[in-house]
């Protein structure tokens, strides 16, 4: 078994070393995160397992603070030096490296003790002299070392510049990143390159890409499951009402009501089971889920626009009014159509909905009740919002501390249109109980049926992500 | 208690049944959790771990420790089974004094036999087919778990979760028809067993007439049928007993041919059908037994695979070491400062414009450095020399303050009378680009300021609050 490639973490303080190992590790408690400079006083090893053993060791080291003192101090440090390496090791043997220069001595030891070294840059600053101090002290150790251009988002066009000094120094393999938005693939494409760096770890850098590319198909396969179990459980969806209460506006609202509320309450669930799987935290989950629950993802969902919009992108064309039918009566609480037309047209389709459902809907019919179901528009609006989630939280990292919203979009759900399409069958089926609904099933039908709804929001899925 | 072996069925049997449990809402497993990480290395194994330790504190172990060891009671109710079948079958057969209607006793013998096996075979064949488990409901085996779970000795508070548990696995695994119909095949071909044992004893020592009689058939028909039913056994070398042709309506076999052939028939049709099958579905159910494992894929494992991946833990190779952080060399407080006023900007990005008319206006010493060793020197003998009333020092309040600016701070402040460090805004277009990050800056470094010991320098947001302090100042 071979030892675990050992990395360390350099930069200038308050860059966000912190920040860019959290979300390698997909670890949001690692370590402590501030703007206060020099949080990080410590090294602290965290390690990437591979198959339940260590393939990479990261040292989240202090920040380098006084790197232009440092350099002035050592250059005058007496003795012949045969390289810039026993320059560094006579300055960790001094007196100043317990003293002045601790924090910058504890990273220089790491740096001689490692394998590589990613220098985190924040480059929104310029490059100022200090700086160069800090690349030529990190040269010095002689370890290969991969720059990260951290917040690359908000740099402008000092990116370049700085490109042009890293260049300047031999540090012609750099790559961009943001530790709290990173792009999907990003942890990928900096072990990626590193392979460049540490030709002789190749294999074993390989399979930490390997090995985090199936995770993250893992975490994007479990997710999806979860929103087809969602959906197909909203298609099943159905409450009995009867008619005389559908007559009366009251009645018809608390109707809407109360389906509206379980409706909500199984996506609260599921939109918590995706944090969970993405490992984000349960009560960072209530915050991000505000939109969600509140009024605000009502006007979302329910929206008469939205609802407009995908009646006719699932191409019932003009008649948008009997079209969207129930749900738009289900969203509205029956104020814009009138609620016996629509009615009709939402349940007479019995064929749509399979021919197991006809006795409980003779014997609904014969005691005047009616029942309501979802209408495919509402259900292209939930698997558009909750792959929307999958998606902002493939992109965001752990170290990420602004809360999420996921807002109304009227965007190309062509790829959608597949998924609420096969979604039909599901009509037919049995009601589960509430709090199974998101487990696997045992009827195997209904397994099979999430199965193919989560394959094809994977298509979706991959064919925009 | 013995304990219930940490076998790869009860693991996904306990695992199973927790996932049910947590349905109504998570357990509290952080402790759990966090032993289970301490515990193994690998993420399956963790999750093993954990299964065992919730199981543990859940009494769901002590609930299949208790089935475990009852598992004579199945026994028991099986071999009750077994005897009633057995007798059933011998009465059938033997229900007429020592006269054996042959033909009759050969079909009520292997009639509802072959009915049930077709009927399981069928069962097998839909949960292949991936359609439902709705076969093995009506299974022999079955029947007889669903009254041994319903016994009050083997109840317990959490017998209900493993109970239905256990269903959904062996639906899950498709496992159900093989699962029941091992324990009613093992039933049936130990019955078949006892009734050959029974045959065996009464055609040994007492005498039986072999009959056969109808109303409708004709001779020829039990010939043909004996020949027939008897083709297989008498490959075997068993005889096929025949009739002679007449045109009667009963008559009797010859005796100890059609008995041997009574006897082959039940044990080739009987018992060894069942007996294979009963082998059949032991092997299946041990196979799948062995390589059952926790589905990973599922999104309940994929949150606890995350939560399991939160904990790994960091450590602290190289500590902070105590006392280290204020070393600071005390700041000189010299005497005679002259009038003269010194602007300096420190590490300034290219973008701020430079000099600042507000502040330079009667300054006799004005100088922007990048920061570099050389120009911190120069700028500092330049103070020392001066010995300004006044030093502004203007930085760039986007940047992280560092430890290299208190130096030169300090450094500077021992030339100066008064001192004021200046937090230059960024100009409006490339503040645009990180809205927020001007203030937090700005509190950033007030706070740093605070903390590091440089209680000397007073410290302005802007220019403007900066000019009215030096005009102060005269």
């Amino acid at each position: 078994m071979s030892q675990p490639i050992e990395i360390a973490v350099v930069g200038h303080t308050n860059v966000g070393k912190t920040s860019l190992l959290r979300t390698l590790t997909r670890k949001q408690s690692f370590g402590e995160v501030s703007d206060r400079p020099g949080t990080t006083r410590h090294v602290e090893r965290i390690d990437l397992h591979v198959d339940g053993r260590a393939a990479v060791r990261f040292f989240d080291t202090p920040g380098l603070e006084d790197a232009v003192a440092l350099q002035h101090y050592m250059a005058g440090l007496p003795g012949d030096f045969a390289n810039p390496v026993e320059r560094v090791r006579a300055f960790l043997a001094g007196p100043e490296a317990h003293a002045a220069y601790e924090q910058e001595a504890k990273v220089l030891r790491k740096m001689l003790e490692v394998d590589a070294a990613v220098y985190v840059i924040d480059c929104r600053q310029d490059v100022l002299p200090k700086y160069r101090s800090e690349i030529e002290l990190l040269c010095a150790c002689a370890r290969p070392v991969m720059p990260v251009l951290n917040f690359i988002a908000a740099s402008g066009a000092r990116a370049d510049g700085w490109r042009d000094v890293l260049a300047g120094f031999n540090l012609h393999v750099w790559m961009q990143f943001d530790a709290v938005a990173p792009f999907v693939g990003a942890e990928r494409q900096l072990f990626q390159d590193l392979c460049v760096l540490l030709r002789p770890r190749q294999a074993e850098l390989q399979a930490v890409v390997a090995e985090l590319e199936r995770q993250a198909q893992a975490r994007r396969v479990a997710s999806a499951t979860l929103v087809a179990r969602l959906l197909v459980h909203a298609a099943a969806q159905r409450q009995a009402v009867a008619r005389a209460e559908l007559e009366t506006p009251t009645g018809r609202e608390q109707a809407v009501a109360r389906f509206r509320k379980s409706l909500a309450g199984h996506t609260q669930q599921v939109v918590q089971a995706i944090l969970g799987v993405y490992g984000f935290r349960p009560d960072e989950a209530d915050l991000a889920l505000s939109p969600w629950t509140s009024g605000r993802w009502q006007a979302d969902l329910f929206h008469p626009q939205t609802l407009q919009d995908a009646g006719r992108k699932l191409g019932t064309g003009a008649a948008v009014g009997a079209a969207v039918g129930l749900a738009a009566d289900v969203a509205l609480a029956g104020m814009s159509l009138g609620a016996a037309t629509a009615l009709g047209a939402a349940v007479g389709g019995v064929v749509s909905q399979g021919w197991s459902q006809v006795p409980r809907k003779l014997r609904h019919k014969l005691q005047g009740v009616e029942e309501l179901t979802l209408e495919d528009a509402v259900l292209l609006g939930l698997a558009d919002s909750l792959l929307r989630l999958v998606r902002a939280l493939e992109r965001r990292g752990h170290a990420a501390i602004a809360r999420l919203a996921i807002a109304a979009r009227s965007g190309d759900q062509a790829a959608l249109q597949a998924v609420v399409q096969a979604l039909a069958p599901a009509r037919g089926f049995p009601e589960v109980a509430k709090a199974s609904a998101l487990a696997v099933s045992p009827d195997a039908r209904r397994e099979a049926l999430g199965q193919r709804i989560a394959s094809l929001l994977l298509q979706a899925l991959v064919a925009e992500g | 208690m013995t304990r219930v072996a940490h076998s790869p069925f009860a693991t996904a049997w306990l695992a199973e049944a927790l996932q049910l449990i947590e349905q109504d809402g998570p357990l509290d497993d952080s402790q759990e959790l966090a032993r289970a990480q301490r515990c193994h290395a690998a993420p399956r194994e963790q999750l093993h771990e954990r299964t065992w330790l919730l199981g543990e504190r859940l009494g769901l172990v002590a609930q299949l420790t208790r089935w475990h060891e009852a598992a004579w009671l199945l026994i028991v109710l099986a071999a009750a089974a077994v005897l009633a079948l057995a007798n059933g079958l011998l009465f059938a057969v033997l229900t007429d004094g020592r006269s054996i209607n042959a033909a009759s006793a050969l079909v009520s013998t292997l009639g509802l036999h072959l009915l049930t096996l077709l009927f399981w075979l069928g069962s097998v064949w839909l949960v292949r087919a991936a359609s439902s488990s709705a076969g093995a409901s009506l299974s022999l085996g079955r029947l007889l778990t669903g009254l041994a779970l319903r016994l009050p000795f083997w109840r317990g508070p959490r017998a209900a979760p493993l109970v239905r548990a256990g269903v959904r696995l062996l639906a899950r695994e498709r496992l159900a028809p093989w699962a029941f119909g091992l324990v009613s095949h093992a039933v049936w071909a130990l019955g078949f067993v006892f009734l050959l044992g029974g045959l065996l004893f009464a055609f040994a020592f007492r005498e039986y007439r072999l009959t056969w009689e109808t109303t409708i058939l004709g001779p020829d028909w039990f010939a043909a049928f004996a020949r027939v039913t008897g083709a297989l056994p008498a490959w075997l070398g068993a005889p096929i007993p025949t009739l002679a042709n007449s045109a009667q309506t009963a008559g009797a076999w010859p005796a100890r041919e059609a008995a041997w052939w009574l006897l082959s028939c039940v044990a080739l049709y009987g018992l060894l059908p069942r007996t294979l099958c009963a082998l059949w579905c032991w092997l299946v159910v041990r196979r799948a037994a062995r390589r059952m494992g926790l589905p990973l894929a599922d999104p309940y494992y994929q949150q606890l695979l995350a939560r399991l991946q939160a904990l790994e833990p960091a450590e602290v190779t190289d500590a902070e070491e105590p006392g280290t952080e204020h070393m600071v060399a005390p700041m000189r407080n010299r005497t005679g400062h002259g009038t003269a006023k010194a602007v300096v900007g420190f590490e300034l990005p290219a973008s701020v414009p430079w000099p600042p008319q507000a502040l330079v206006e009667g300054a006799s010493f004005v100088a922007r450095i990048a920061g570099s060793m050389a120009e911190q020197a120069e700028v500092h003998a330049r103070l020392a020399q001066l010995r300004p009333k006044i030093l502004v020092v203007v930085c760039d309040a986007e940047a992280s303050p560092d430890r290299g600016v208190a130096r030169f701070l300090r450094e500077a402040a021992a030339s100066a009378q008064h001192c004021a460090l200046v937090l230059s805004l960024r100009s409006a277009s490339e503040a645009g680009e990180s809205a927020g990050a001007g203030a937090t800056g700005l509190q950033r470094w007030h706070a740093w300021v605070h903390a590091s010991g440089l209680g000397a320098w007073s410290v302005f947001d802007g220019l403007a609050d900066a000019s009215r302090w030096v005009e102060a100042h005269p």
